[in-house]
C-alpha cells in the first residue's frame, strides 16, 4: 500500500516538476507526442475561433468532436500555465493507472489467471500500473496536454466496467471513446463479450459461494433448478447483445445530436424548430447538419492531414498515385475490421485477451498515433500477466525498442530541422517502430494459444479421466451387481 | 466445423464483402468527350481567307516606254504573283483598275502629304460615305478586312520604293523617274512579300502572344557618372503608338522600366581600334564580341523584379563606362553595329554618350536606341526585319498590313495547333484506357471545341478579329487539357503496375489464408477416406 501511494505521489511529482519548469513549451515542438488531431494548441485555436463567431472547423486544424469545445471554452493564452488544466490532465492519467491496478488485480483474482510464481500476483498489478503512470513517454503527453488520453482513459474505464458486468456504463464509456475517435467502435463486441462473460462468472461464482449444508435430494432439486436457471441464462444472450449493440449506438447518436446542437446554435442561422411538420424533412436535407462529421470522422478515416508522425500513413499516401489513394486509404482501415470477426471467434472465450488485441490493432494501426501509446499499449497487452510467461526475445524486443525510440528524434531532425536527410530516414524508422510493436502483439497472441491450446489438453485429459472413471464404476457396480 | 475452419471462413467473408468497396474505389473514372466533334475537327480543313488587293494606277501619271503592253504584262504578272505568293490558308484576288488622280503628284516630295492627298482623291472614287464610316469603326474596335490598294506613282523627288503610311490599307509605291517596265514590275513584286513577313525563327516564344517588356538602362561604369533617362517621355514618343495598337488587335504587351547600374568590363576583352572618322581625324574606338557582351551582362540570369505569369522580353541599354567609349560589336561586315538580339531572351543596345558629362538621356537622345528595340520587337513578335526598300512611318514601326498578316498566321497557326493537339489527346486517351480523365478535362476539351468552331465561323464571316480571340482561347483550352496534371503523371505510370500495389498489401494477408485453408481442405479429404476404410 505505501509503495504504491509512493509511487503514485512520484507520478504526480514527477509531472508538476515537469510543469513548473515551462517544459511544455519544449516537448510541444515535438512531432512524437503531437499531431494534428490530438494537439492542445488546435484546440486552444478553435475556442479563440468560436468566441469570435468563427467556425472553429474552419481553419482546418481542429479535428475533435464539438464537446470538447464546450468543455475546454474557459481556455485562453495563459491556458499552458493555467493549474487548472494541469490538473485535470494528471488526474486523467492517475485514473488510468489506478483502472490497470484494478483491473489487472482482478484478473489475477481469476483462478485461470493464476501465474506459477505467485510472488509475482502481488508485484505485478503496481509494477504495470507504475509503467503507465511512470513512464517517460506518459507524462510527456500530459506535459503536452495530448487529447489522445481522454480516448485512453475511456477504453480503459470501459474494461473495468465490463470486467464487473455493467453493460450500460460499459457501452455508455465505449461510445465516448468511438465519439472522440471513431475506431474506438470496433471495441463494442469484444467488451459486450466480456460483460456477457464476467455476468455468467460473477453468477457462477454466486453459486458457490452458498456454503450452507442441504440434504443431496435438495441438494439435487436446487441443482437442476440452477441448471435450468442457466440454461434460462444463456438464452438472454442473445438479448445481452442486442441490448449492448443499441445502448452503444443510443449513446453514440445521443452525443451526436447533442454536438450537433450545441455546434448548430452557436454557428448556424438555421434555428431547430421542434414543433415543425417537416421537422425530419429539414433536419436530413439542411447541409448545415453534422458538418462538423466532415472535420472529424472523415478527416481520420480519409487521413487527410498528412504531417509527419512516428505512424506509417503519411508516408505512404504522400508518394501514392492519386488515382490508389481511395483504395489504399479504404485498405489501411479496413484491416482493423479484417481482424475482429476471426480473433473473436478464436478469443471467444478469452474475452479480455480479444479486447487487448483490438485495442492494440487499433493503437498500431492508428492515422496519427503518438509515443504515449507505446505504453498503453504493453499494458493492455500484459493485463493477463500469465501470458507473458511464455513470451520469447523479450530482451530483444527492449533493447530494439530502445534503438529505434532514441532514433526517432535524431531522424526527424536531420530531415526537417538540417536538411541533410530525406523521409525515408524517418519512415524506415516509423516502420521498424510499427514493426516491433505488431511483433509483440503476435508473441502474446502466440503465448495466448499455447495458454489455450494447454488448457484445451488439460480438459480433454480430465474429460478422457473423467470417461475412465465413469467407466470403470459401471464396470465395478456391474461386478457388484453380478 | 472447428475454430480455425470458422476463422477462415469470417476472413474470407469479411474480404468478400469488402471487395465492392475495393473495386469501387480501383475503377477509373473517365468523363465522356465528344469523340466525334474532336474527330471531324481535327480531319476539317482549315477555311480559307481571302486577301483583296487594287492596284490603282492613273495612265496620265504613270511613266512606261508603252503604256498599253505594261498594263497587259502587269494584268499577267499579278496573276503569277496570286499564285506564287499563295500560302495554305491565303488566297489573293488582285484586281487592277484605272483611277484618276486629281493633284499633281511630280513635284511632291513629303510622303505624309502624299498619302494624305491619296486617301482624299480616293475617297472621291467611293460612292458611298457610310461605308467608309462604317470602316472606320471597325478599324476603332480592331476588327479588319484584308482589302488593300496599293497605288502606283512616278514622283522623281523621292527615292524609289514602297512607302506604309502610318495607318489603313493604302499604300503607294514611287516607281521613280526610270521607265523600265521591268523594274517596275520588280518594284511591284516587293510590294507583295509584305504578306510573307511573318517568320517563326526570331519568335520570342511560340507559347503565348501576351508580353511583358522590361526596359533596362544599365550603366557600367556608375562610379564615372550617375545616369538618369527620361523612359516615359521616350516611349510615348517612339513605341506607346504602336504597343497600343497590339494591344487592341493582337495580344496584352505590358511595360516596366529599371535602372541598373554596375557591370564589369574588363580591359582584355575589349579590343582597343582606330579608325579615320568622316573629319579624316583619328578616332579611337572599342569593340567587344557580342558573346562577351551578353556573358558580362548576364542577361539570361535575371529573375524579373516584377511578378508576371507572362513571360518577360528583355531590352537593355548598355551605357559604357568613359573609359571604353565608344564601344561596338565586331561584326563580320565593315561596319560596326552596337545591337544584337539574344533569342528567347531580349536586345541589348549600346548607347555611346558623345559628351562624358552626360547625365540625363532626354527623348532625343533616347530617339535612335528605342527605334532599335522597336525593330528588335518586331523580330520577337515574328515579323521580318525592314527591308530597304519599304519606307515606314517612325512612330509606327509595324504597319497595318504587317500586323494583319500577323493576326491572320496566328490565327491559322492556332487553329491548327489546337486540332493537332486535340487528335493528339484523343490519341493518346485511346491508347492509355485506364486513364483517368477528370471532369476538368472534359470541360476543357469542350471549350476548344466551340473555340474552334467559332473561330472557323468567324473566319467565313470574315470578322477576324473575333475569330483570332476565339483561336486563342482555343489552343489556351487545348493546352489546360493536354497538360493537365492528373494525364501527366499517368504517362509514365501503366496500369500494370497497380499489381505492385496489390502484392504487398494482398500477399502478405492472402499468404496464411490459403495455406491453411489448403490444410483444412487436405485435412478434411484425410478424413472422408479415413471414414471410407473404415466401412
Amino acid at each position: 500500500m505505501i509503495l504504491q501511494l509512493s509511487l503514485l505521489l512520484l507520478g504526480i511529482l514527477l509531472r508538476a516538476v515537469t510543469y513548473h519548469f515551462g517544459l511544455t513549451s519544449v516537448y510541444n515542438q515535438k512531432f512524437e507526442y503531437v499531431t494534428p488531431f490530438t494537439s492542445f494548441d488546435n484546440l486552444f485555436e478553435a475556442v479563440h475561433l468560436m468566441s469570435h463567431g468563427t467556425s472553429p472547423y474552419g481553419g482546418s486544424h481542429f479535428h475533435l468532436p464539438p464537446i470538447y469545445l464546450w468543455l475546454f471554452r474557459w481556455v485562453d493564452q495563459d491556458s499552458f500555465a493555467n493549474w487548472g488544466l494541469r490538473i485535470i490532465f494528471i488526474l486523467i492519467d492517475l485514473i488510468c493507472c489506478l483502472l490497470l491496478f484494478l483491473i489487472i488485480k482482478q484478473t489475477l483474482g481469476q483462478q485461470k489467471n493464476k501465474m506459477l510464481n505467485p510472488k509475482f500476483e502481488r508485484i505485478l498489478p503496481v509494477a504495470i500500473s507504475s509503467i503507465y503512470f511512470l513512464n517517460p513517454f506518459t507524462i510527456a503527453s500530459c506535459l503536452v496536454f495530448c487529447m489522445g488520453n481522454f480516448t485512453r482513459l475511456y477504453i480503459l474505464l470501459s474494461i473495468y466496467l465490463a470486467l464487473n458486468a455493467n453493460l450500460v456504463l460499459s457501452t455508455f464509456v465505449l461510445s465516448l471513446a468511438a465519439y472522440t475517435e471513431v475506431t474506438p467502435a470496433l471495441l463494442i463486441i469484444p467488451i459486450i463479450l466480456l460483460c456477457i462473460k464476467q455476468r455468467s462468472q460473477l453468477f457462477k461464482a454466486k453459486i458457490n459461494q452458498n456454503k450452507s449444508q442441504v440434504k443431496r435430494t435438495q441438494e439435487k432439486q436446487k441443482e437442476e433448478k440452477k441448471q435450468q436457471k442457466t440454461k434460462h441464462k444463456n438464452s438472454n444472450t442473445f438479448l445481452q447483445w442486442f441490448l449492448g449493440i443499441f445502448l452503444f449506438l443510443f449513446w453514440w447518436v445521443l452525443l451526436l445530436v447533442l454536438s450537433q446542437l450545441m455546434f448548430n446554435s452557436k454557428f448556424s442561422n438555421f434555428k431547430i424548430n421542434i414543433n415543425d411538420p417537416n421537422f425530419f424533412q429539414h433536419f436530413f436535407s439542411n447541409n448545415q447538419y453534422f458538418t462538423f462529421l466532415k472535420h472529424t470522422y472523415f478527416f481520420l478515416l480519409n487521413i487527410t492531414d498528412l504531417t509527419p508522425n512516428i505512424g506509417l500513413y503519411w508516408y505512404l499516401l504522400t508518394e501514392t498515385f492519386v488515382v490508389f489513394r481511395q483504395f489504399l486509404v479504404f485498405t489501411l482501415q479496413f484491416i482493423n475490421v479484417i481482424g475482429l470477426i476471426p480473433f473473436t471467434i478464436r478469443f471467444r472465450s478469452y474475452p479480455l485477451f480479444l479486447v487487448a488485441v483490438i485495442t492494440s490493432s487499433i493503437t498500431i494501426l492508428k492515422a496519427y498515433p503518438t509515443l504515449a501509446d507505446f505504453p498503453f499499449l504493453f499494458c493492455i497487452l500484459v493485463m493477463q500477466p500469465k501470458l507473458l510467461e511464455k513470451t520469447r526475445y523479450r530482451a530483444f524486443f527492449i533493447r530494439g525498442f530502445q534503438v529505434v525510440i532514441g532514433l526517432l528524434s535524431p531522424f526527424y531532425k536531420i530531415w526537417i530541422q538540417d536538411g541533410t536527410g530525406n523521409a525515408n530516414y524517418l519512415f524506415g524508422i516509423s516502420l521498424s517502430f510499427s514493426f516491433g510493436e505488431i511483433l509483440v502483439l503476435m508473441e502474446m497472441i502466440r503465448s495466448a494459444m499455447i495458454v489455450i491450446t494447454n488448457e484445451k489438453d488439460k480438459k480433454k485429459e480430465k474429460n478422457s479421466l473423467q470417461y475412465y472413471i465413469s467407466t470403470k464404476k459401471k464396470k465395478s457396480s456391474q461386478r457388484k451387481d453380478k | 466445423m472447428n475454430t480455425t475452419l470458422k476463422v477462415l471462413l469470417s476472413l474470407l467473408f469479411v474480404i468478400l464483402c469488402g471487395s465492392p468497396i475495393w473495386y469501387h474505389t480501383m475503377t477509373v473514372h473517365q468523363a465522356k468527350l465528344p469523340t466525334n466533334k474532336l474527330l471531324n475537327l481535327s480531319s476539317s480543313a482549315n477555311p480559307k481567307i481571302s486577301i483583296q488587293i487594287k492596284l490603282l494606277y492613273d495612265e496620265e501619271i504613270l511613266k512606261t516606254s508603252n503604256k498599253e503592253s505594261f498594263l497587259s504584262q502587269l494584268k499577267k504578272e499579278v496573276k503569277k504573283y496570286s499564285k506564287e505568293f499563295q500560302e495554305d490558308f491565303l488566297t489573293f484576288q488582285i484586281k487592277t483598275h484605272p483611277i484618276k488622280l486629281q493633284k499633281d503628284y511630280n513635284n511632291m516630295d513629303d510622303p505624309k502629304k502624299i498619302t494624305k492627298l491619296l486617301q482624299e482623291s480616293l475617297s472621291f472614287q467611293k460612292e458611298k460615305e457610310k461605308e467608309k464610316e462604317k470602316e472606320k469603326e471597325k478599324e476603332n474596335q480592331g476588327m479588319f478586312e484584308p482589302k488593300y490598294t496599293l497605288v502606283l506613282l512616278n514622283l522623281p523627288k523621292l527615292s524609289e520604293g514602297i512607302y506604309l503610311p502610318p495607318t489603313g490599307r493604302l499604300v503607294w509605291i514611287n516607281l521613280g523617274e526610270s521607265t523600265n517596265e521591268n523594274k517596275h514590275l520588280n518594284n511591284i513584286k516587293n510590294f507583295f512579300s509584305i504578306f510573307t513577313c511573318i517568320t517563326n525563327t526570331t519568335k520570342f516564344t511560340t507559347q503565348t502572344d501576351d508580353l511583358h517588356i522590361s526596359f533596362i538602362l544599365l550603366n557600367q561604369d556608375p562610379r564615372g557618372r550617375v545616369l538618369n533617362w527620361e523612359f516615359e517621355k521616350a516611349f510615348n514618343n517612339y513605341l506607346q503608338p504602336t504597343i497600343e495598337k497590339l494591344n487592341t488587335r493582337f495580344s496584352e504587351i505590358t511595360h516596366d522600366s529599371e535602372m541598373i547600374a554596375y557591370a564589369d568590363l574588363e580591359q582584355s576583352r575589349v579590343h582597343k581600334s582606330e579608325a579615320i572618322n568622316q573629319n579624316n581625324e583619328k578616332e579611337v574606338y572599342y569593340s567587344i564580341s557580342k558573346n562577351t557582351l551578353r556573358r558580362v551582362i548576364q542577361i539570361g540570369e535575371w529573375s524579373s523584379s516584377i511578378a508576371t505569369n507572362k513571360p518577360v522580353l528583355r531590352f537593355i541599354l548598355f551605357v559604357p563606362g568613359k573609359r571604353f567609349t565608344p564601344l561596338f560589336i565586331n561584326r563580320s561586315s565593315k561596319k560596326n553595329r552596337d545591337a544584337f538580339i539574344v533569342p528567347g531572351i531580349g536586345g541589348i543596345s549600346i548607347n555611346n554618350l558623345n559628351n562624358s558629362e552626360t547625365q540625363l538621356l532626354n527623348k532625343n537622345d533616347l530617339r535612335r536606341p528605342f527605334l532599335v528595340f522597336a525593330n528588335q520587337m518586331r523580330l520577337f513578335l515574328g515579323i521580318k526585319n525592314l527591308n530597304k526598300f519599304i519606307y515606314y512611318d517612325p512612330s509606327n514601326i509595324i504597319h497595318d498590313i504587317e500586323l494583319d498578316m500577323l493576326i491572320l498566321n496566328t490565327l491559322i497557326k492556332n487553329l491548327n495547333e489546337a486540332k493537332h493537339s486535340l487528335l493528339s489527346l484523343h490519341t493518346l486517351i485511346k491508347e492509355l484506357p485506364y486513364m483517368e480523365i477528370p471532369e476538368e478535362i472534359r470541360i476543357h476539351i469542350q471549350n476548344a471545341i466551340n473555340g474552334i468552331q467559332d473561330s472557323e465561323s468567324y473566319i467565313n464571316k470574315k470578322n477576324y478579329k473575333s475569330a483570332y480571340f476565339s483561336s486563342k482561347r482555343a489552343i489556351d483550352d487545348c493546352n489546360r487539357a493536354f497538360f493537365n496534371p492528373s494525364i501527366s503523371s499517368q504517362l509514365y505510370f501503366e496500369m500494370q503496375n497497380r499489381f505492385a500495389i496489390y502484392i504487398p498489401i494482398f500477399l502478405p494477408m492472402l499468404a496464411p489464408l490459403i495455406t491453411k485453408l489448403l490444410k483444412q481442405i487436405s485435412s478434411f479429404l484425410k478424413k472422408k477416406k479415413k471414414k471410407k476404410f473404415q466401412f
